[in-house]
């Protein structure tokens, strides 16, 4: 569990979050959308402690600001939007950053980093430098260490947690969906996820919770049905939108020439 | 593009060789190379010298249970034996201290000496050598030939505390803040500095115009005794660093959200930086280029692993610089130069032959 209540940021003087909110469950994915500025990732960011902000942050019935930073990196990790590495790593040396604490000590670890590769498609990366990567390769590289820090989603019955900032962002629509159904099944087998997308659709399909900003405030919160309505978009985004459905599963889609036809 | 299921995954069988791309076989296999460099350089470092006692002779002497001579005892355990280990220790100083810097700063270029820590500990030895001679006598016969090697070594501690003061707000270190301060700390201190040179008189002009240089051939065993231990420390201290710097090389948030608790271990990289590079200073005073080529170079054959990288560059510093000693000890003998100026000779091509070949990592 995931529970963030009143987060004030300002930077530079200026609030960009007000009395923001977030609940997060393990077990599910639960991606906060919202249109630019709004403050999708500026929650993040507070949220995992990157930027000063007031409030309170608790994961798994704790308070963040009270965890050593050790243990906290035991129980979840953040992927950035992008970052820009120092000195020539290798793909395997750069993945390799993610075995931390307890996942380190296991006998197989060396070959963890391996593995963690091929979950994200980059089998056979290992040997190239990492700045020699595409911006999508640097991306699911970043995401493959993440992801071997919090190698298994739960230990000894605590869930562990990753956060995603823009984790598609940089990736063509195979990557795209390939990524969102790692994040999925994190979440399936007990973790927690928490994602800044950008992608309504891509939210619509694999999202099992939303939170919806608008001007630094959480306009929506709620199940993928509660959220994504044609008034809450509409006004959040500022453009006539309308939610869809596909006629068999129910699964909402959002085209913004459906609002010109209806 | 198929979802393998979590937790299920246990790799088929161990690889028989290393993953591609990791390069800690040949950190392992560089790192005892340069251990036997090292004692092959030491044990070279030990027999060369204007006095002309062979090592051979004198470990033939020893095995067939003759007394040494007076002199060869005299050259080989109070000259040369405090010279090596000066210089073990210093070189391997320099270069960590490069190395940490350089990782602390997620810079290659970065330096000791670019952020002014070199300047600040060169002025508080060129205050003890000019301004000492002022000191009450019972200050002067206590402090005695530790004075310029204390001066120097707070020197440069106070530079770096005040370059953290100012760079660092509510407990977060900005490095575009630090080099820019380290700029203007370097400037300044050149500018102190230069003033002392203009009241120093002709006695003490020569002892800086050496100092400056560099040199290892005031070392002995009571300037050892003085220095050592922070230098030892120093390099005790920068292990525990190798996993925190490799983290900062993905930025600081990221660094902090594998576990690492970045500001203390900003703090401890800086005082060992202080530390190693101070100290060094005040035994030696400046010797360049070991800092800044000895990692670029280690990051080339090895890559930029500091748990690999810290004990590689400690080696191929204190190996370098005792090569570069024994050729400033040949070169004119039976004067020698001062060994700032082969470091300078050596290091600068190798630099820029760096630079060069590598473009990019001015940009990285």
């Amino acid at each position: 569990m995931l529970d963030a209540k009143n987060i004030d940021v300002a930077l530079g003087g200026k609030p960009v979050l007000h009395n923001a909110r977030l609940h997060a469950k393990a077990g599910r994915l639960t991606v906060i959308v919202g249109p630019n500025g709004s403050g999708k990732t500026t929650l993040l960011r507070a949220v995992t402690g990157d930027l000063p902000h007031s409030g309170s942050v608790h994961l798994n019935g704790q308070d963040t600001r009270r965890i050593p930073a050790w243990a906290l990196a035991e129980i979840r990790a953040v992927l950035p939007q992008a970052s820009q590495l120092a000195f020539p790593f290798t793909v395997h040396e750069v993945v390799r950053l993610g075995l931390v604490g307890a996942t380190a000590l296991r006998p197989d670890a060396a070959q963890l980093p391996t593995c963690a590769l091929e979950r994200v498609g980059l089998a056979g990366y290992g040997g190239r430098y990492f700045q020699e990567l595409s911006g999508g390769e640097q991306a699911r590289a970043q995401l493959a260490r993440v992801l071997l820090q919090v190698w298994q989603p739960v230990v000894d019955g605590v869930p562990r947690w990753l956060f995603l900032d823009e984790p598609v962002a940089a990736l063509d629509i195979g990557h795209q969906l390939q990524v969102m159904t790692l994040a999925r099944e994190f979440a399936r087998a007990g973790g927690g996820v928490v994602a800044v997308m950008h992608d309504l659709n891509l939210t619509a399909m694999f999202a099992d919770d939303i939170t919806l900003m608008l001007d630094g405030q959480v306009l929506a919160q709620g199940g993928v049905g509660d959220v994504l309505t044609d008034a809450n978009l509409s006004r959040a985004y500022g453009c006539a939108l309308r939610v869809c459905a596909l006629p068999r599963a129910n699964e909402a889609f959002i085209l913004p020439q459906a609002a010109e036809i209806a | 593009m198929v979802a393998l299921p979590f937790n299920s995954r246990r790799p088929r069988r161990p690889p028989a060789m290393a993953a591609a791309g990791d390069r800690a076989l040949r950190a392992r296999a560089t790192i005892t190379a340069l251990v036997v460099f090292v004692l092959a350089a030491s044990i070279l470092s030990l027999g060369v010298g204007a006095a002309g006692v062979s090592l051979p002779d004198v470990l033939w002497q020893l095995a067939s249970g003759e007394a040494l001579g007076l002199r060869d005892r005299v050259v080989l355990f109070d000259i040369r034996l405090p010279r090596l280990l000066t210089g073990l220790l210093v070189g391997a100083s320099l270069a960590v201290s490069g190395a940490v810097m350089q990782g602390l700063f997620r810079n290659p270029l970065a330096d000791p000496g670019i952020v002014g820590v070199g300047a600040g500990a060169g002025l508080g030895a060129v205050l003890a050598i000019v301004l000492g001679a002022m000191l009450p006598p019972a200050v002067l016969a206590v402090a005695g030939m530790h004075l310029v090697p204390l001066a120097a070594f707070l020197g440069g501690w106070a530079s770096t505390l005040v370059l953290y003061r100012v760079s660092t707000r509510r407990g977060r270190t900005s490095v575009a803040t630090m080099l820019l301060a380290g700029i203007a700390l370097g400037a300044l201190a050149g500018a102190l500095t230069g003033i002392l040179v203009y009241i120093a008189d002709d006695q003490q002009l020569r002892d800086l115009t050496f100092w400056g240089l560099g040199s290892l051939a005031g070392a002995s065993w009571a300037k050892l005794a003085a220095a050592a231990p922070i230098m030892v420390l120093a390099l005790i201290a920068a292990p525990v660093l190798a996993r925190a710097l490799n983290g900062l090389a993905l930025g600081e948030a990221a660094a902090s959200h594998m576990g690492i608790s970045v500001q203390r271990m900003k703090n401890l990289a800086i005082l060992t930086v202080a530390g190693a590079t101070g100290a060094a200073v005040a035994v030696s005073g400046g010797i360049g280029f070991i800092g800044i080529v000895v990692p670029h170079l280690l990051r080339l054959a090895m890559g930029p692993d500091h748990r690999y990288l810290l004990p590689a560059a400690a080696l191929l510093g204190a190996g370098l610089l005792l090569l570069a000693d024994m050729i400033a000890r040949l070169v004119i003998a039976p004067a020698e130069l001062p060994i700032g100026i082969v470091t300078a000779v050596l290091g600068g091509p190798v630099f820029l032959w760096i630079l060069l070949r590598r473009r990019g990592i001015v940009d990285m």
